[in-house]
């Protein structure tokens, strides 16, 4: 089992079964996506929920808007079929009081409600999601079985 | 109830691998008024290995400078005495910490990671917010939760008790430290920044870490040190222990001037600044 760290804002898609996909998540969500019949996992690390202006960005799949399309494009370039995907999703924890004038400012929620919009438009079904709270997550994806499992720090690894 | 006696904490506080010699050394040449380049270059070229891994940061793409630096004298010119300071610790940082922290669920390297990040974050608001001193917010971030290092053991020893009062989410595992053990890793950061003879502003700020509403040398660096952590955990760098409960405080980012646009923004910089970051300080 080889372990590769996926970072904030990027996008993986692989066939390698013997590879494990990790990321580690604040407010940010990962959209772990899965075609079991081409054993295709395709995981995508959102840090915000959509792009704001177009012009100076590097790294658009750190958006979920448009990030989650461009992980689902690489999927299908991989040989994966769009019929076939299933998506689990964890992350999106809130680090700030609701207080003062920051009620609205809920990346965490944001960011998944964007994913789960995004999944929606492209009929890709979210079969299992962790998200919220106020705790940093550990994700792991399996991608020989297409296993995902995420980890709180001093809890148990639990499946998605 | 385990709580740890002062003596034992300060023999650990003392027993904690030293900063290198050099960066010791840099850091207090640049508070001192009569630093220079030629001092500080002497300095740096005592210790061969941070000279060699200076002047290969200073040409890598991400500093990005469109000639060749082949003298640490013309990189502490061109990059200003702080800057190169900011640069000579990060690279002593390095060294010294490493190691795994079992007791705040931090994997080697990890404890690197977030102290490279939140101290890039930092000097980027410290930028934003018209926070003179953008090197010194740099400072603050780097070191803020070197405490751990000093800590960890004892953490370790009582985890589940710790990790039983913060993992709820309802309370911030620097206060189910101080609970348990009678210190929590903000504390012990202060002995050790102390024990360095760091500016006070800046053992401040690191042992306020969490609390900086409670700041009053340098209240701004408090908050945007604070700040600065959080986005580093939003954005998932050195997910530990401390990770869990984690709230920022408001009051630090209206200090700050910080709004949900300005945040969105800074965010939106992270992949770029800290992942060119941490590539640059690969060996
Ligand atoms: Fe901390
Ligand atoms: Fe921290």
């Amino acid at each position: 089992m080889r372990i590769q760290l996926i970072e904030v804002g990027e996008c993986a898609v692989t066939r390698q079964p013997d590879l494990v996909l990790e990321t580690c998540l604040g407010s940010c969500v990962a959209v772990a996506l899965y075609d079991s019949g081409a054993g295709t996992a395709g995981l995508l690390h959102v840090l915000l929920p959509r792009m704001r202006s177009v012009s100076m960005e590097t790294k658009v799949t750190k958006f979920a808007d448009p990030g989650v399309r461009i992980l689902v494009e690489k999927m299908e370039e991989a040989g994966a079929r769009r019929d076939r995907m299933s998506a689990r999703l964890a992350g999106g924890a809130s680090l700030l009081e609701a207080a003062g004038g920051f009620d609205l400012f809920q990346i965490g929620t944001r960011n998944a409600e964007t994913a789960r919009e995004m999944l929606g438009g492209l009929s890709i079904p979210v079969v299992s999601a962790e998200t919220g709270g106020h705790v940093g997550r550990v994700l792991r994806f399996h991608v020989g079985t297409g296993r995902v499992t995420v980890r709180v720090i001093g809890q148990k690894e639990r499946d998605l | 109830m385990a709580r740890v006696p002062l003596e034992t904490l300060l023999a650990r506080v003392e027993r904690i691998r030293p900063l290198p010699g050099v960066a010791r050394r840099v850091v207090a040449l640049v508070e001192d008024d009569a630093a220079s380049v030629d001092k500080i270059q002497a300095e740096i070229l005592k210790d061969q290995v941070i000279t060699a891994r200076l002047l290969k940061l200073c040409n890598s793409a991400y500093y990005g400078f469109p000639r060749k630096i082949g003298a640490v004298s013309e990189a502490v010119v061109l990059l200003g005495f702080n800057a190169v300071r900011s640069l000579v610790l990060s690279l002593g940082l390095k060294e010294i910490i490493q190691a795994p922290l079992e007791g705040y669920s931090m994997a080697a390297g990890e404890l690197w990671r977030h102290s490279l990040a939140c101290a890039l974050i930092a000097r980027r608001i410290a930028q934003i917010s018209g926070y003179a001193d953008a090197e010194r917010a740099y400072t603050a971030g780097l070191l803020h939760d070197i405490g751990k290092v000093a800590l960890d053991q004892f953490v370790r020893a009582e985890f589940g008790e710790i990790v039983g009062r913060a993992g709820s989410g309802e309370k911030a595992f620097s206060q189910a430290e101080q609970e348990i053990l009678g210190f929590d890793h903000c504390q012990v950061g202060k002995m050790l920044l102390e024990h360095w003879r760091l500016p006070a502003a800046l053992v401040e700020a690191v042992s306020l870490h969490h609390r900086p509403s409670e700041a009053v040398l340098d209240p701004r660096l408090a908050a945007l040190t604070h700040a600065a952590d959080g986005l580093t955990l939003m954005a998932g760098f050195g997910l530990g222990a401390d990770g869990l409960a984690y709230k920022i405080d408001p009051a630090a980012l209206e200090k700050l001037g910080l709004d949900t646009e300005k945040i969105e923004t800074l965010l939106g910089t992270v992949p770029d600044l800290v992942g060119g970051g941490l590539r640059a300080y690969e060996d």
